[in-house]
């Protein structure tokens, strides 16, 4: 599940999942809602596949989201389901930023995904906001009880 | 998510001034000063942005004091309209996050001969052909197509590019800051990724709080500069606002990308990521620069290209050239933006970079870097409002150069959050009460015009107040919104 949460110029969003997989395709969704609202309406007519790594989950998370809407921005594709792995990560990565519970130090974070959807239509899915950037500002990925959370914000 | 509001020392300077001592946090290098009357500041405090005037402190080679003009709010790393002068023989750091990912977000008037009573008639035409010829809006691209050398040559040259095309004169380019070029340009810095999502959005106005809207004079506080300016009361203008589009927004996000593992890398302390950064003198930091510098002048074609678009909407309806209505551009102004510039520090002329996240450069009479039109009354400092009440046309005083860095607010600053606004505007037709105000408003999304409703911003009348009460910029018309288009 996501929502928004109140920041005066740009668009707060926080995701709650069970698991860190399902909480970066819940945060792919929040974000598309933001874009083109009327996410029920987005076909399943194009597949794509990611493959990304960084220097943390965090910042994994981030480069998952700015990845999807250089796509968007790109292809004008907009997409509604994902399917997201996290693989172990591979050693030799250089941690940045604080080290997440039970995430070896040391270590890149790796992200595989396929995203489908189709080409975007104004009519059908609706013009929400424009996206312009996924920033770092009180960017958090964080376990929270039996699952995970995350916060970002959307730079309007 | 921050505790709400901010719970530290504000401490009264004077009338239009509050300080945030450098003691609040062992970080920073210099005060904060916020400038605020004693009616804006209690909304300040409830906000976050006090907290990021006192994180940009901890910037190296920052002189002076971190600055925030009165349309301050809450933003990403900086507050929005906030200033920060750097030096780079100090150690000083330019910050992405400083000018923002918008690179080069500013507004241009453009003045017409027409007076309000004569385009009355015409009003609805016109905004109907500015809606229907200016791309807006979610993924939109425009009319104008640059293959990449075209590109790189117009980051490298700005809007003077377009003038093989015949969409740009040498008096736009006069009336343009900088003249529409920084000389910093280095196109070779900016990504392939980025030049993939500029490609086709040169000419277009994009959504948020960008607008394009037309005006009529409603008062004028300074007869002289007014005329100078080529201002009368009644008279019809057009204001444009708006950046540097995909391209810019790609540019900053490739920076901050870049710049991660800078901090570690130059021993720089830093309370928020976003206000990740490098020394001027480095090779990421010119890298930045040069990059940040071509996207600046890829923005400032983009609002020639939006005020061609404007001039042919409005001779399409009125069956005259747009020379003929005397379209000129009285000034166009960035900002969003970081630029070197002569400023007195401790008695000593010295060459800083400025950054402006939401903060317009408000040069005094007599500077160098302004148009010989304006050397006598300053330069044209331009204020969008929102768009049921008004925008402003200010001057440059010197108080700026001692008080600001040269530097004036933005607009008049966010106050509700867009949900808020959006939830405020529930079961409401925001385009049929700006029609009640005499106000025709087009726009793509309903949520579009619900989030930028007049109600969730500031009174840009009591914004004004402030700098000019503080010598910042002084007061030479008051424009009302007749016309608005937006994303």
């Amino acid at each position: 599940m996501h929502e928004t949460f109140e920041h005066t110029a740009d668009i707060g969003i926080r995701v709650r999942a069970h698991s860190l997989p399902a909480l970066f395709e819940e945060a792919a969704v929040a974000m598309f809602s933001a874009i083109t609202p009327n996410l029920a309406e987005v076909r399943p007519v194009k597949e794509l596949a990611f493959r990304l790594s960084a220097e943390g989950t965090d910042y994994l998370l981030l480069d998952w989201l700015r990845e999807l809407l250089f796509v968007f921005e790109t292809q004008r594709l907009t997409f509604s389901h994902f399917t997201v792995r996290l693989p172990a990560p591979r050693p030799g990565g250089t941690q940045i930023g604080e080290p997440l519970p039970g995430e070896p130090e040391l270590a890149a974070a790796v992200l595989e995904a396929t995203a489908i959807g189709e080409a975007f239509d104004p009519d059908r899915h609706g013009e929400g906001n424009e996206v312009k950037a996924v920033t770092y500002h009180e960017l958090a990925v964080r376990p929270e009880g039996d699952g995970w959370l995350a916060e970002f914000i959307l730079d309007i | 998510m921050p505790q709400e509001g901010f719970h530290g020392p504000l401490e009264r300077v004077d009338e239009c001034c509050w300080r945030i001592p450098r003691s609040y946090k062992p970080g920073m290098r210099v005060d904060g000063l916020i400038f605020a009357s004693e009616q804006l500041i209690d909304a300040i405090r409830n906000d976050h942005s006090p907290e990021q005037v006192a994180n940009v402190a901890y910037l190296p080679g920052i002189q002076y004091a971190s600055l925030a003009m009165p349309d301050i709010h809450w933003g990403y790393g900086f507050c929005i309209g906030g200033v920060c002068a750097t030096d780079p023989d100090q150690g000083g750091v330019i910050s992405p996050g400083g000018v923002g990912y918008d690179i080069n977000c500013g507004v241009r008037l453009i003045r017409t001969n027409l007076s309000l009573g004569e385009l009355k008639p015409h009003l609805k035409a016109i905004v109907d052909e500015l809606f229907r010829q200016v791309p807006a809006g979610v993924g939109r691209g425009g009319q104008y197509r640059f293959n990449r050398k075209e590109l790189r040559r117009l980051m490298a040259t700005g809007p003077r590019f377009l003038m093989d095309r015949g969409l740009v004169t040498e008096s736009d380019l006069e009336h343009t800051e900088a003249g529409g070029c920084l000389d910093a340009a280095e196109p070779d810095c900016v990504s392939e990724r980025a030049l993939e999502r500029g490609a086709d959005q040169c000419g277009t106005l994009g959504s948020g709080n960008h607008f394009l809207e037309v005006q009529v004079v409603d008062a004028v506080f300074d007869e002289a500069a007014a005329r100078t300016m080529s201002l009368e009361k009644d008279m019809v203008c057009v204001m444009i606002h708006s950046g540097s589009r995909g391209l810019g927004y790609q540019v900053c996000d490739d920076a901050l990308k870049q710049l991660r593992r800078a901090p570690e890398k130059y021993g720089i302390e830093l309370p928020d990521r976003q206000l990740v950064c490098a020394p001027i003198n480095s090779h990421e930091g010119r890298h930045y620069l040069g990059a940040m510098a071509a996207a600046a002048n890829y923005a400032w074609a983009n609002r020639q290209l939006l005020m061609a678009q404007a001039r042919d909407a409005f001779a399409t309806v009125l069956g005259r050239t747009w020379q003929q209505l005397q379209m000129n551009l009285i000034y166009d102004v960035a900002h969003n933006i970081a630029k070197p510039e002569w400023h007195e520090v401790d008695g000593q002329q010295r060459r800083l970079w400025v950054h402006r996240k939401g903060a317009t450069r408000a040069f005094p009479a007599g500077h160098p870097e302004i148009p010989s039109l304006y050397q006598k009354i300053g330069q044209p400092v331009l204020i969008p409002g929102d768009m049921g009440r008004a925008s402003w046309v200010l001057a440059g005083m010197p108080g700026s150069m001692e008080r600001s860095f040269g530097t004036a607010c933005h607009g008049a600053g966010r106050m509700l959050s867009r949900t808020a606004a959006a939830k405020q505007a529930q079961g409401r037709r925001i385009d049929q009460e700006l029609a009640q105000r005499g106000v025709i408003a087009r726009a793509r999304s309903w949520r579009g015009l619900a989030e930028e409703q007049p109600d969730a911003y500031k009174d840009v009348d009591l914004v004004v107040d402030v700098v000019h009460q503080a010598n910042l910029a002084r007061k030479v018309a008051r424009l009302r919104p007749i016309g608005v288009v937006k994303g």
